[in-house]
């Protein structure tokens, strides 16, 4: 019984290593980089979410969920992102950390999700 | 300088259309584009109303042609009359020559006199036994029609459909829009009120910024895709053609230029996609009956969903 206990706490214990290894943040991501760790976040939270969609959906998406994030900063890094991205304009000052902080607060979505489907069953 | 072009043009054609602020921007978004629109709706939408008091406020030259069954196609692109004092044919141009030619009811002409309109919106150009005449600069044709469904109508050929650069859809307005309708037309509507606000140079330097909006590389292959989408969906018998993807681009780089922009975003091509393919498409039967897709803008809208744009 006691070896049972023992197995399924360590086993935990490595699970969650290997799953906070997995979602590591780099240390000083590029604007490219946030964007993609915020893709990947996205595709794990909603794994319905069409393939097609574009940044400026995703944000007016997300703007309308209870998340306490600063919604300017983030909607002036996605439109700097775009100007680089899609007209070769050199970014500046664009703040990596408002992606970063909206690509963590998708766990809280994703947990938020998880608690409530539990309720619903 | 857009911005306020658009505005200016939202202001003058709100004094006579009321709740049509989406459908003449976009009319803008194809008159800088270069582009022709095809204006759909059932009778007494205001869509006339609309392209009337557009092209008033834009201070080009504008002639307006009443489709009809019995028309032929020199009553649109004119053709030689013997003058008798100089006992010579002359050529007598048609109303197509002008800057806006409104073509109203469009569909009620017989598929010949839809045609001759074919040369003059591709190449700008009039050929009447074998000479040829460029027609002014700007030139922009905004047709109207009624749904197919209706009595009386042809339905335009393909290659006619896929010269207009957008089709603009023309609903119900909404109960307040109509009490404002209603209200607005207790008294007799004067068009009068609409005054030329954009000069001719203004819309030539207008083109200008649209040729400079730049389309990436991954822009114009995500508009590739999409087109590619079209053509490979099950449910559709005719997908968008390159041309119709040339003119999504030159579209989505209007909507970039009047939106401040100097470049093409995925959601320029996202919002147009609609307008500028879905009319050019033709469901395939078997599916429509199967209920598999019930309109060929729904099938875009799936293959939106589906394409990933680059991010």
């Amino acid at each position: 019984m006691l070896l049972v206990a023992n197995v399924a706490i360590y086993l935990g214990l490595l699970l969650g290593i290997i799953r906070g290894r997995r979602f590591r943040l780099p240390s000083n991501p590029t604007v490219e980089e946030a964007f993609k760790i915020l893709e990947k976040s996205l595709t794990r939270t909603f794994p319905d979410l069409p393939a097609g969609y574009t940044w400026k959906e995703v944000v007016n998406r997300l703007k309308a969920s209870n998340l306490d994030l600063d919604w300017y900063e983030i909607e002036d890094t996605v439109r700097k992102y775009e100007e680089f991205r899609y007209g070769g304009i050199d970014y500046k000052n664009a703040n990596v950390d408002a992606i970063l902080r909206l690509a963590v607060s998708l766990k809280k979505v994703e947990k938020d999700a998880r608690i409530s489907q539990i309720q619903s069953t | 300088m857009l911005a306020y072009l658009k505005s200016k043009v939202l202001e003058e054609v709100g004094k006579v259309v009321i709740g049509r602020d989406e459908e003449t921007t976009l009319l803008l978004t194809a008159l800088i584009a270069r582009g022709h629109v095809l204006l759909e709706g059932v009778p007494g939408t205001s869509k006339t109303l609309l392209a009337k008091s557009f092209s008033r406020c834009l201070g080009l030259r504008f002639r307006r042609v009443q489709f009809t069954p019995d028309m032929l196609p020199l009553d649109i692109v004119g053709g030689f009359i013997f003058n008798m004092k100089s006992r010579e044919f002359e050529f007598k141009e048609g109303p197509v020559f002008t800057n806006i030619l409104l073509a109203d009811e469009i569909n009620r002409a017989a598929p010949k006199v839809q045609s001759a309109l074919l040369e003059s919106m591709q190449e700008l150009q009039v050929t009447v036994e074998g000479q040829t005449s460029k027609l002014p600069s700007p030139f922009m044709v905004i047709a109207t029609q009624n749904p197919l469904d209706f009595e009386g109508v042809y339905p335009l050929p393909e290659s006619e459909m896929d010269r207009f650069m957008i089709r603009i859809e023309f609903g119900y307005p909404n109960q307040n829009v109509e009490v404002e309708i209603l209200k607005r037309n207790l008294t007799e509507l004067d068009l009068d009120v609409v005054k030329p606000v954009i000069s001719n140079e203004e819309l030539i330097e207008a083109f200008k910024v649209v040729d400079s909006v730049k389309a990436s590389i991954e822009i114009l292959e995500y508009v590739s895709k999409l087109a590619i989408g079209t053509r490979t969906d099950n449910r559709i018998n005719l997908g968008a053609s390159p041309r119709a993807a040339v003119q999504l681009v030159q579209v989505a780089r209007a909507n970039a230029a009047l939106e401040g922009r100097t470049y093409v975003t995925p959601d320029d091509i996202k919002k147009l996609a609609g307008v500028a393919l879905a009319h050019r498409m033709r469901l395939d039967r078997s599916a429509a009956l199967k209920g598999l897709a019930t309109n060929t803008s729904a099938v875009i809208q799936q293959v939106l969903d589906v394409v990933k744009p680059p991010r």
